[in-house]
């Protein structure tokens, strides 16, 4: 379809015929369109949403788009426990990207406490928050790949998916559940030998990015597939709060790292890619390209990485290092009064964005002084972008909600928290 | 404020936060540990403020460069020799030292010279154990032993860096208030043995009440966690205790966590065995019997032995069951008496025989009860709690009670009046109500409930007044508050207790409305 | 700020071959042939080259930072080293420790006296590893721990001792990156 379709005012069941539309049979019998849940339980629907279809052959009519199944009480959880303990919530948020995630709590909780890491600690977290970025955006290009038929691509995307979170795991212990930012700097530094490794690794990612970009990116069954569909336009995307790579699809260039920079993204050179049309071949160029500008960013901050410490120096915010733990008086006092009370956040509510995979990925939370969130809210990207997928769907075949519903990208995790 | 009071004291009283040690609210002041500097305008260098009187216009600041830089420096000279014990002690969660390292500390250590190595965990009481290593010598449990509790067996030997705390050789800390210096240590020095290595403290949930080993009511928090009284710990109420209590009301609560605990009502079988019986039917069944009773033989062959341990909210219905509805005036309370001593201790060995008197409830002594039962005018006695066996001893009890057809025994634990028992309901503590105790003055003070009953118990309260209810009067479900308010409507001399006003302190009723002496 | 807006180039399906389609057959197969034959020969000659890790049989090599389920340490005298302080038990996000203290022997020391953890609601987060201070929880190397009972998740003191010397790269790596930070 050429036009984004805005919602037909129409009853449930009823559906309205053009003029002069002969219908021998419908003057018979009455005609309804058919209803079919595209069920949470679907290969296509990952992260569990529920699209309710009223189709008109192949046409959608309408459509209700029910989210929630994967909601969890994430932000009442964190309410339970202290600072430090809602950090591995986080990780489950975009499970994908899960650092980014943690990135964007630490940051908020650091900005009500108005402390700032060391240059050590910011620069590794670009780094991981990239290498998050891009086992997220292989994983919707080969998904994408894979609903269309091409399964081989999705093998290899994957495969690329693969190496990144080994690295990842050598970083900090876990290949998707991450738990790696601290309030205060990161758990760990890196390993001896860590840029050696990423080096290899990233020969073969490459190899393996450049196949999966010769095997998708020209290919006229998967681009006439994508190219026209799930149509969204500028001004649509902006009243329905999408951001992110959906967002950028129809061109509009808003990034948070070059709009909100926040630890350190300022510092490097990337370039942002927008579309033009705001289709899904628009969505997945912008993936592929944004992959190749995050391998970028991760050789520019291992050439210059900044030596020192990770770790910000303040007894009352970050929990001491272990060998002082177990010899010093001081940092024993420490470490249990930060561990059962919590690091004692000033009164206050503070809001920070990060740049997730999806799109503006958003904290804000509320402190009274106590160890424990008073109030710990996330703006998650996909539960806007999901909010316009209606939009996209009414007036396309069925077979075009499967690749714009991959390429919105909508984790589960994120959308119903 | 009067004259004379010191700096600190205001500071506290006002809610400003000044970190001290030595300095404690009811003992003399001691002015050593150094860690209250302030900064009071006009003085060359910082005071200690717990020594400085407060002066028209004096003008204190608490929060100077030169004052922070002084609690750091105090701080780090208390922890060069603090052993790293925080894993292994008692009072972390509690621990002064680590809050105000925490709070005004440096954060960091400097030190890597060895500790001084000192005796650890000894005996240095029977219900006390102290760590010499981690003591910073506030003096407060010396300060204790000479003013509060007269007995003087700590005091501090040697002089300068070598000081310790000690006792005399042959004379324990062995007094009745010995593990208030337990509380009183900022640090985890002195411990009760009692609590020792059994739980950390940030899981119990510290519910205000009151002590019932006599009737002083001293007024204390009670730890709950996982439905269990792990310990009682006292709370500040100037009027009744100021912030002690005795050692044998602290640990007088393992019958709380016994595993014996009568769980839901049983009722004697022909073989005399018991079968279990839900409580409604428990309850239904005691109304039946004394209906069947007072047909046959009159409302006086119904008699009610109670114990002093109830609330008075429970009293109350108590009283309106037994002299109203059930129309007897045989109901006795004992009261169990023992040793008192000139500072907490009272010889009454109950919670609420006070409040049982000013509601007028008991209707007759418990001489005249056991003597009717013995005789064998008694066809059905209610017996709540087990205290007359204390009172009148367990051969006359047995005698009394085997005159009698029907004995329902309403308590916690499994005693000989249960043997006799042909139905018996399973009881609540104090730990497991809300209500109000009334002390030997006349001051009304409330308990909360801080863990559940066991098997699923009703408290008494629920009890009677479903027993009110079965015969015929409204149904209404137990509610402390309710119950409160009925009382302060119709006895005059407590007119002024409220729910609201009962928390914290309680009310001064009869003597204790009195100015102090 | 360095770096510029690009927009992406839709016109890559355009050209005379991508349209033939015949092209881009070829070079799928290619790709293809390429990962197929390499893993072939690879697997045939002993150095594989394919991703895959034939569980059970093999195993994957887990990096030094690997947190696989917590652990008690246990010293040489077969005691543990946890003095039950509870610090992983109020660090734990989930709440799966259960910890009671006990004095031992001369009564300073202490142990635990039940020391459970019910693995099905551990999240192998490491918190408590990095609360602990004695060196007493560590992440082992185990995740093979699947149960079909609920009491098969719960672990006790017994089960999850385990001696020091089966844990050297966890304590390695406890002393030597955790926090590299001089103070």
């Amino acid at each position: 379809m050429a036009e984004p379709a805005t919602a037909p005012a129409l009853d449930f069941l009823e559906v309205e015929l053009p003029e002069g539309f002969n219908d021998p049979i419908g003057e018979e019998f009455e005609i309804r369109p058919m209803v079919l849940p595209m069920g949470p339980s679907h290969p296509a629907m990952h992260g569990t949403v529920r699209i309710v279809l009223k189709l008109e052959g192949e046409t959608v009519v309408d459509a209700d788009v029910q989210v929630g199944y994967l909601h969890r009480g994430f932000e009442k959880e964190c309410e339970s426990g202290t600072w430090e303990q809602a950090i591995p919530y986080t990780d489950r948020l975009n499970y994908n990207s899960a650092i980014i995630c943690n990135l964007g709590y630490c940051l908020a909780v650091e900005k009500l406490l108005g402390i700032e890491v060391p240059p050590r600690a910011q620069a590794l977290r670009v780094l991981a928050s990239e290498l998050s970025r891009m086992g997220d955006h292989f994983t919707c290009v080969g998904a994408g790949g894979l609903e269309l038929g091409a399964m081989s691509a999705f093998l290899y995307a994957v495969e690329a998916r693969e190496m990144l979170w080994d690295l990842v795991e050598d970083l900090c212990g876990a290949r998707v559940t991450n738990n790696y930012v601290r309030i205060g700097g990161l758990s760990q530094d890196l390993r001896e030998g860590f840029a050696d490794r990423l080096k290899t690794t990233f020969a073969k990612v490459d190899e393996l990015y450049s196949d999966v970009d010769k095997l998708l990116t020209a290919n006229r069954i998967f681009v006439d597939r994508l190219k026209n569909t799930g149509l969204l336009s500028k001004d649509r995307a902006i009243a329905w709060g999408q951001t992110g790579p959906v967002l950028r699809a129809t061109g509009v260039p808003y990034d948070i790292r070059k709009a909100f920079p926040y630890s350190g993204y300022e510092r490097y050179d990337f370039d942002v890619p927008v579309g033009s049309v705001g289709d899904n071949y628009d969505r997945f160029l912008i993936r592929m390209e944004e992959l190749r500008q995050s391998i970028r960013i991760i050789e520019q901050v291992l050439k210059d990485l900044p030596g020192g410490p990770v770790n910000v120096d303040d007894p009352k915010v970050r929990w001491p290092a272990k060998t002082r733990v177990f010899t010093r008086m001081e940092e024993l006092i420490d470490q249990f009064m930060l561990v059962t009370g919590g690091i004692r956040v000033p009164a206050g509510e503070g809001y920070v964005a990060v740049e997730g995979a999806n799109g503006e990925l958003g904290f804000y939370v509320v402190s009274d002084g106590s160890g424990h969130p008073v109030k710990m809210r996330c703006r998650s990207p996909s539960f806007a972008n999901t909010s316009a997928l209606r939009e996209m769907i009414i007036g396309s075949m069925i077979a075009d909600i499967i690749p714009t519903f991959d390429l919105l990208n909508m984790i589960g995790g994120e959308c119903d928290r | 404020m009067p004259k004379g009071t010191t700096v600190l004291s205001a500071a506290l009283d006002a809610g400003i936060h000044v970190p001290h040690y030595c300095f404690h609210p009811k003992l003399s002041i001691d002015g050593s540990c150094r860690m209250c500097l302030v900064h009071v305008e006009k003085a060359p260098k910082l005071q200690i403020s717990c020594n400085t009187a407060a002066t028209d216009g004096m003008v204190v600041k608490t929060d100077t460069p030169a004052v922070l830089e002084a609690r750091k420096g105090v701080m780090e000279l208390l922890l060069v020799n603090h052993p790293l014990d925080c894993p292994i002690c008692d009072q972390a969660g509690e621990c002064k030292l680590q809050e105000f390292a925490f709070q005004h500390g440096r954060g960091y250590g400097r030190t890597e010279d060895v500790r001084r190595k000192a005796p650890k965990r000894t005996e240095i009481g029977p219900r006390v154990v102290f760590d010499q290593e981690r003591c910073i010598l506030c003096r407060r449990c010396v300060r204790f032993t000479a003013e509060i509790s007269g007995t003087r067996e700590l005091a501090v030997l040697n002089m300068g860096d070598r000081s310790f705390i000690s006792t005399y050789p042959g004379q324990p800390l062995d007094n009745p208030y010995s593990i208030n210096t337990a509380d009183i240590c900022p640090v985890g020095a002195l411990l009760s043995t009692e609590f020792h290595h059994k739980l950390r403290v940030w899981f119990l949930n510290e519910t205000p009440g009151v002590c019932t080993s006599c009737s002083r009511g001293c007024n204390v928090n009670v730890g709950g966690y996982k439905d269990r009284v792990w310990r009682l710990t006292p709370r500040r109420n100037d009027a009744v205790n100021d912030t002690w209590m005795c050692d044998h009301g602290r640990l007088n609560i393992d019958y709380v966590n016994d595993e014996r605990r009568a769980r839901g009502a049983a009722l004697r079988t022909a073989t005399d065995g018991f079968e279990e019986l839900p409580f409604a039917l428990a309850i239904r069944r005691l109304a039946d019997w004394v209906a069947e009773v007072k047909a046959q033989h009159g409302p006086q062959s119904v008699a009610v032995v109670a114990s002093p341990q109830l609330t008075n909210e429970e009293a109350f219905l108590l009283r309106r069951l037994v002299r109203d509805v059930w129309g007897t005036s045989m109901l006795a309370v004992p009261v169990p008496m023992g040793e008192g001593d000139d500072f907490l201790v009272r010889p009454e060995k109950a919670a609420n025989g006070r409040g049982f008197a000013d509601l007028d409830v008991p209707g007759a002594s418990l001489d005249q009860v056991l003597d009717e039962c013995t005789a064998g005018r008694v066809k059905l006695l209610y017996v709540i709690g087990s205290e007359m066996l204390s009172v009148a001893g367990e051969a006359r009890v047995r005698r009394a009670l085997s005159g009698v057809e029907r004995v329902v025994n309403h308590d916690i634990l499994p005693t000989t009046i249960s043997d006799h028992a042909s139905l018996v309901i399973g009881g609540c503590t104090w730990a497991e109500k809300s209500g109000t105790y009334t002390n030997f003055e006349g001051r009304v003070q409330a308990i909360r409930a801080a863990i559940s009953p066991p098997g699923g118990n009703l408290t008494e309260g629920e009890v009677f007044a479903r027993l009110i209810a079965s015969h015929g009067g409204a149904s209404e479900h137990f509610d402390a508050d309710r119950v409160l308010r009925a009382i302060a409507a119709s006895v005059p001399a407590y007119g002024s207790v409220t729910p609201e006003a009962v928390q914290p302190g309680g009310v001064a009723t009869g003597d204790a409305a009195q100015p102090a002496a | 700020m360095p770096g510029s807006v690009i927009t992406v180039r839709r016109d890559q399906a355009e050209t005379l071959l991508a349209r033939i389609y015949l092209w881009e057959i070829v070079k799928g197969c290619v790709i293809t042939a390429r990962h197929f034959w390499r893993n072939l020969i690879g697997y045939m000659i002993g150095r594989r080259r394919t991703f895959v890790v034939n569980w059970p049989e093999e195993k994957v090599g887990y990096s030094p930072a690997f947190r696989g389920m917590p652990v008690l340490v246990q010293m040489e005298n077969g005691a543990e080293r946890c003095v039950a302080c509870g610090l992983c038990e109020k660090a734990c996000p989930t709440d799966c420790i259960t910890i009671f203290p006990e004095e031992v022997g001369d009564g300073i020391q202490r142990r635990p006296k039940v020391f459970d953890i019910a693995i099905d609601r551990c999240m192998f987060c490491g918190l408590c590893e990095e609360a602990c201070p004695e060196e007493a929880i560590v992440m082992s190397r185990r995740v093979e721990v699947a149960s079909i009972t609920k009491e098969g998740c719960l672990w006790h003191k017994e089960d999850l001792l385990t001696p020091a010397s089966e844990l050297p790269i966890r304590l390695g790596h406890i002393r030597n990156g955790y926090d590299r930070s001089p103070n």
